[in-house]
């Protein structure tokens, strides 16, 4: 798919860019959570700030991994996973997701109105659910 | 039903058209980013016309001293259904539809990673949308505790209606939707560019969306998680933020607005991505600083997180200089942005089409808006001025001077690329001048209301107060605003069928989605793409002639 000369313009570590910045967020979080904290004494907001800052660590921490794999085992099969790529798998269209919706909204709407509203709902979410996991499934 | 379960023998390749199904199924059961593009913007600008009208009614109230035309009780339910369509029902999916159509065409990829997911986002945000709206129709009317739904006010005892609980549901279902689209739009974005796109040279627009995509994954779920604590404080007797037991009430604020400020943010940003890809194309130059541009962006997306209590400052609960600080803090990037907007257009060949109208509105609109934020974010300043009329100016000035214009600057912008022909500039610029008049005599006057103390989200005044020419020559500039729309929505019913062919790429744009047919064929590119070797890989392959710029 590739011409010749870009994929050298292509970073070797894929998400190299998007590790720094997920490193670089979690840091930033983590410190002025710290620090808000020391400060300000406020509970809730210390706690959102470094469970944020964490959660961006957690992100960083697996896209370096993926890197890391890629690196190590991935040379000489470039092409192949490039092919992979390009073939994905894009389902022209689904019913699924509009029944799922249909059922989140009623099941949760049910809890208010009443049973009449919320049974209907969790079973429509239930089989949107079935019929979505059947749709991946039979996919290949 | 039962041919839908014979469906999954699909063949993954080649792509059969045939497959597709048409008319109102093909829209229901469709996974193709672009058609689930359109339907966020149609649904989003539906929204923008009930929300509107309830605009129109409250001014229509506010018009004269000591009127009685909406009764207290609705007049709460109408503010706070405003706001609440307008900010999550409005301006939020309109992004995430311009996202959903063009980050794919922008990056070269087929269609977003998870096209079910994808279209599971846009049914919930349409269903919580009903399931909101459904509260006027139940007995005691829909939420009126102002969209922030601040406790006590609230809680199952002074808001008891069930319009209260369905508005909670709504958002419980659009704090989901969110969730789901912005992780579409960065996976999108990290695993599948094109050979060549490298993260710097995505175009400014898609850069935008992937730092409103990360802030929507920060802020929603906690939004989500505070409209669920207090569901069960409702329905449950869950008292988490009820004084009385031992609860907090103020957690409540510190939650919501954790989500609400970077909220701002994620309205604003997907809209300053718009106006950079318009300045650059109706200039016809690069953008001025990309790599600012574009760690401005992360700026202000990083710090938009540690803001949230500017909006608490008159609870004497929070911390004064630490947010005061960070608050002045943050418009430094959006002023790193205006010089780089400022910078793309220098120099450059302007044409004044109607993208570019609009962007040159929001830059004077939006700057006032700005302007009027370190006001607020210096806290003596804040104390005497808030929940008054300066802040519904302010707050005014940013999302509907810097959202709504880029709204419509999109939609003159990309048109053609959705549609396949041109709007009709002479409307556009009817619109245009109908908006900016009507907002400007909407909204500044009531800068100097809020000076003169008039309280937000009261439902009427004396004419002792003073305030009654202000806000009359207020509800004259709101109606300019609601004719405004008649113009534009006449051009896009008239121009859908009649206007004029565009061909794919009218602007002489710069970013990808202008190297393929208008409207895109179904896996987005008829034919290979151009090399990609800066941030405007179309520009390059059309002026091979033109100087090399590299940023």
């Amino acid at each position: 798919m590739s011409r010749p000369g870009e994929l050298a313009a292509t970073p070797k570590r894929r998400f190299h860019a998007e590790v720094v910045l997920y490193t670089s967020l979690a840091g930033f979080l983590v410190l002025g959570g710290v620090i808000y904290g020391v400060w300000s004494k406020e509970a809730a907001g210390t706690v959102l700030l470094v469970l944020v800052g964490v959660f961006a660590g957690i992100v960083a921490g697996y896209l370096a991994f993926q890197d890391r794999l890629e690196r190590t085992t991935a040379r000489g099969s470039t092409e192949e996973a490039e092919a992979e790529d390009h073939d994905q798998y894009l389902p022209h269209s689904s019913i699924w997701p509009f029944e799922m919706g249909v059922g989140m909204a009623t099941s949760f709407a049910g809890v208010v109105l009443g049973w009449a509203i919320f049974v209907p709902g969790v079973l429509i979410l239930g089989h949107s659910i079935v019929g979505w996991i059947g749709q991946s499934r039979h996919r290949s | 039903m039962t041919v839908l379960d014979e469906r999954p023998e699909v063949v993954p390749e080649p792509p059969e058209h045939s497959e597709r199904a048409i008319g109102i199924l093909g829209w229901i059961t469709t996974t193709d980013h672009k058609r689930i593009g359109l339907a966020y913007m149609v649904t989003g600008m539906v929204f923008f016309l009930i929300g509107g009208a309830m605009a129109g009614m409250i001014r229509v109230q506010l018009a004269r001293p000591e009127q009685d035309v909406i009764s207290e009780d609705l007049y709460n339910q109408l503010f706070t259904m405003h706001g609440t369509i307008m900010l999550l029902l409005f301006v939020s999916p309109f992004a995430l539809g311009l996202a959903n159509y063009l980050v794919p065409l922008q990056v070269g990829a087929k269609d977003m990673a998870f096209p079910r997911l994808n279209a599971l986002g846009y049914w919930l945000t349409l269903f919580a949308g009903i399931v909101m709206l459904s509260g006027f129709a139940t007995k005691d009317g829909a939420a009126k505790f102002g969209w922030y739904g601040y406790t006590p006010l609230s809680d199952g005892v002074r808001s008891p209606n069930l319009g209260g609980d369905l508005w909670i549901v709504g958002i419980a279902l659009l704090g989901i939707a969110g969730v789901i689209t912005a992780l579409n739009v960065i996976t999108t974005v990290s695993t599948m560019r094109a050979p060549g796109m490298t993260m710097f040279r995505m175009p400014i627009f898609t850069w935008n969306l992937f730092v409103t995509s990360l802030l929507i994954l920060m802020a929603f779920p906690v939004l989500t998680a505070a409209g669920v604590m207090l569901f069960v404080d409702r329905q449950f007797d869950g008292r988490i933020f009820d004084a009385a037991h031992g609860g907090y009430p103020l957690l409540w604020q510190h939650l919501f607005w954790f989500f609400g400020h970077p909220e701002v943010y994620i309205l604003v940003l997907p809209f300053f991505g718009v106006f950079t890809e318009i300045f650059a194309v109706f200039a016809r130059r690069p953008v001025f600083g990309y790599k600012t541009l574009v760690f401005a962006t992360l700026a202000i997306g990083f710090l938009s997180v540690g803001v949230w209590a500017h909006h608490m400052f008159t609870t004497g609960e929070v911390l004064l200089p630490f947010f005061s600080f960070m608050t002045m803090l943050i418009a430094v990037p959006t002023g790193v942005k205006f010089f780089n907007w400022i910078g793309t257009m220098w120099g450059g060949q302007l044409s004044f089409r109607p993208p570019l109208v609009w962007g040159i509105g929001f830059l004077l609109t939006f700057l006032l808006g700005g302007l009027t934020g370190p006001m607020l974010a210096s806290a003596p300043l804040d104390f005497h001025l808030s929940d008054t009329y300066f802040v519904v100016a302010h707050f005014h000035y940013v999302l509907f001077g810097g959202s709504v214009f880029g709204v419509f600057a999109a939609a003159y912008y990309w048109f053609p690329k959705f549609t396949g022909r041109m709007l009709n500039e002479r409307l556009a610029w009817i619109h245009f001048a109908l908006t900016f008049v009507g907002f400007h005599l909407t909204f500044m006057v009531q800068h100097v209301l809020g000076l003169e103390g008039m309280p937000r989200r009261v439902q009427t005044y004396t004419d002792a107060d003073g305030w009654s020419g202000l806000n009359l020559a207020s509800s004259i500039g709101s109606f300019l605003v609601g004719i405004s729309v008649l113009p534009f929505l006449w051009n896009v019913w008239r121009s859908y069928r009649h206007g004029p062919i565009a061909g794919r790429n009218p602007w002489d744009g710069q970013t990808l989605e202008w190297a393929t047919a208008s409207p895109p064929v179904p896996e987005n590119y008829d034919e290979p793409l151009p090399p990609i070797r800066s941030e405007r890989p179309v520009w390059d392959a059309n002026h091979p002639d033109a100087k090399a710029t590299a940023h």
